[in-house]
């Protein structure tokens, strides 16, 4: 039996899950804590390795905030860079993805102040 | 009476809807594709695996009818035999819907699609194109073994996978364009 009414909820629920597909990996708001405070020291172009980032914040165990630096590499928005003199040391760099993410964040501030 | 005539109208309209879809991307895929196909079944890049997968996600087993009937109409002057394009036919709009049940089964993505995410729909995409290259090819061998060729198994996988990415990213521009236009934004 051809039910309209569930081929629409079928409808719905599909393009919902195409419109993620075109869409940045969502972030958890851990995840979006994480990534303001590491653009604090790539806006300043500084270099910030693991550890560093490890204790940037007095809010999140260290061990927690290393879980979720690995959940951002896993969905793109960071990678680890070994430092060339000493391979013990891994900066962490914002990607495009993250770079991306931030001019869109930044577009939604002004359309929102506007 | 009037119920019954109301299901099959009904149905005939999504049958009819998968059909026209699966002639209107096949002949789409000719225009833009055709330079890059290695023969008649098979192209780099093949935009109709999309609406196989689409039909059978909304449509369930109208649009295996749907897409046998387009299928059929599309094989018309490409195969030797009228048997021949009953069998391609049937494998072109068989295996979709097993792939997609299979797949739903084992992602566990019940029945209306709710709480379907981009990871499983690609997941199935990735599933449904593996059984299209694999069901046509163990076709294309039993019929000529001796001219068989294995790595025109890729080449179809790799046709329909990208053709399915192809039409779903083009679904989602279209949904934001409409979405732009009528000033709604997307449900999460």
């Amino acid at each position: 039996m051809a039910n309209f009414q569930q081929i629409y909820q079928k409808f719905l629920n599909l393009a919902s899950a195409v419109e993620e597909m075109s869409e940045f990996p969502t972030l958890d708001p851990v995840e979006q804590k994480m990534l303001s405070l590491l653009s604090k020291y790539w806006a300043s172009k500084q270099k910030i390795t693991v550890v560093e980032a490890m204790h940037m914040t007095s809010d999140i165990s260290t061990s927690t905030v290393f879980r979720y630096l690995k959940k951002l590499r896993t969905k793109g928005y960071i990678e680890l860079i070994v430092d060339e003199l000493d391979n013990r040391v891994k900066y962490v760099s914002a990607t495009p993805l993250a770079d991306s993410y931030f001019n869109k964040m930044g577009k939604l501030m002004i359309k929102a102040a506007s | 009476m009037n119920l019954l005539t109301a299901n099959a109208k009904n149905g005939a309209l999504c049958i009819g809807g998968v059909a026209i879809a699966w002639l209107v991307f096949f002949k789409l895929n000719f225009l833009f594709f055709s330079t890059i196909e290695k023969s008649h079944f098979i192209n780099w890049v093949f935009i109709p695996a999309g609406v196989r997968l689409i039909s059978v996600l909304l449509f369930d087993e109208y649009a295996i009818v749907g897409l046998f009937i387009g299928a059929l109409i599309t094989s018309i002057g490409m195969t030797t035999s009228p048997i021949e394009a009953v069998l391609i036919s049937l494998i072109s709009a068989i295996n979709p819907y097993l792939a997609i049940k299979l797949s739903k089964r084992i992602l566990k993505v019940n029945m209306t699609l709710g709480g379907l995410n981009a990871k499983q729909l690609i997941t199935m995409s990735f599933f449904a194109a593996l059984f299209n290259c694999l069901s046509h090819n163990v076709y294309f061998y039993f019929v000529d073994p001796e001219h068989y060729e294995w790595y025109s198994c890729v080449s179809m996988f790799t046709g329909d996978f990208t053709g399915i990415l192809i039409v779903l990213y083009l679904f989602a521009f279209i949904l934001k364009v409409i979405r732009k236009a009528v000033g709604v934004s997307p449900q999460k």
